[in-house]
């Protein structure tokens, strides 16, 4: 598993920032240097339907480049669930390009027990299918996304196996490998 | 010369590099001329009809092209061009 090292005012933001924003989705980055997330920048989530999804505003997408000219690397990707749990939904993991960051999500499932996890999501190619599993399930709030999720331990997804349907002849197939990653909360 | 800001997802293709000097007119030229630098790169940001996919956003100095003139927006000397995917989820 790997490691990811939050200071302690940046944790606290993260969850202020997820409270201030609730019922709706908040998102941003985490910036810093030598993996030590020591910087937060609050995004405007621009998502069509923010109860349910994130998409982050460009001015806070570009500064990714601003980081590096600054000696500085973007450290994480975070984003809150209100009313779900710290771990990635399926629409979470249709949407990782990033697959070399760390996703933070901050969950108010349990308003008075606020939960900050971090994970590592690795997208395979889409690839064309045949014939649809039997067993998938419709993602909530997605006409158009199917999955199924294998467990590991603890009974948390490990892998979704996420489908679109164009048409009844177009099916692809996406596997989404999702790997917990340690959060550490350093004094900061 | 144009400047292209290249995202971590893409740097496997362009040998780490974050920044990329390249000739365009417009931003199909450039993405043709960022295929023959580092091969693959095209088909990560276009799709099989030859448009840009859904989740990759391209600013010119700070414009989206899709507001603009899309795959066929011209770049200017000096222009900086941005690729960037799109974060998001729910």
């Amino acid at each position: 598993m790997g490691k990811l090292v939050i200071t302690r005012p940046v944790y606290e933001e993260i969850v202020a920032h997820a409270r201030a924003g609730y019922p709706l989705e908040v998102c941003g980055l985490l910036s810093g240097r030598r993996g030590i997330a020591d910087v937060i920048w609050r995004a405007c989530n621009v998502a069509a339907n923010p109860r349910l999804d994130y998409e982050m505003d460009p001015q806070t997408l570009l500064k990714q480049f601003d980081f590096e000219e600054q000696g500085q690397e973007m450290v994480a990707i975070y984003h809150s669930h209100p009313e779900s749990p710290a771990y990635p939904s399926a629409t979470d993991a249709l949407r990782a390009y990033y697959p070399d960051s760390v996703y933070v999500i901050c969950s108010l499932e349990d308003a008075d027990r606020p939960v900050v996890a971090a994970f590592h999501m690795g997208q395979g190619d889409a690839e064309p299918i045949a014939i649809l599993p039997s067993d998938v399930e419709r993602v909530r709030g997605r006409a158009d996304l199917l999955m199924r999720c294998f467990q590991a331990a603890g009974g948390r997804p490990a892998r979704y196996e996420l489908y679109t349907v164009a048409d009844e002849q177009r099916i692809s197939r996406q596997i989404v490998e999702v790997e917990e990653v340690e959060v550490e909360i350093s004094p900061g | 010369m144009v400047t292209v800001n290249i995202p971590t997802p893409l740097r496997k293709l362009t040998g780490g590099q974050s920044r990329v000097q390249v000739r365009g007119t417009d931003i199909v030229g450039v993405i043709t001329e960022l295929e023959a630098q580092f091969p693959g790169i095209r088909d990560r940001l276009m799709d099989e009809t030859g448009e840009l996919k859904r989740f990759i956003n391209i600013y010119v100095n700070e414009e989206e092209i899709r507001a603009l003139q899309g795959k066929a927006t011209p770049v200017a000397e000096g222009d900086r061009i941005s690729i960037v995917p799109a974060m998001a989820g729910g």
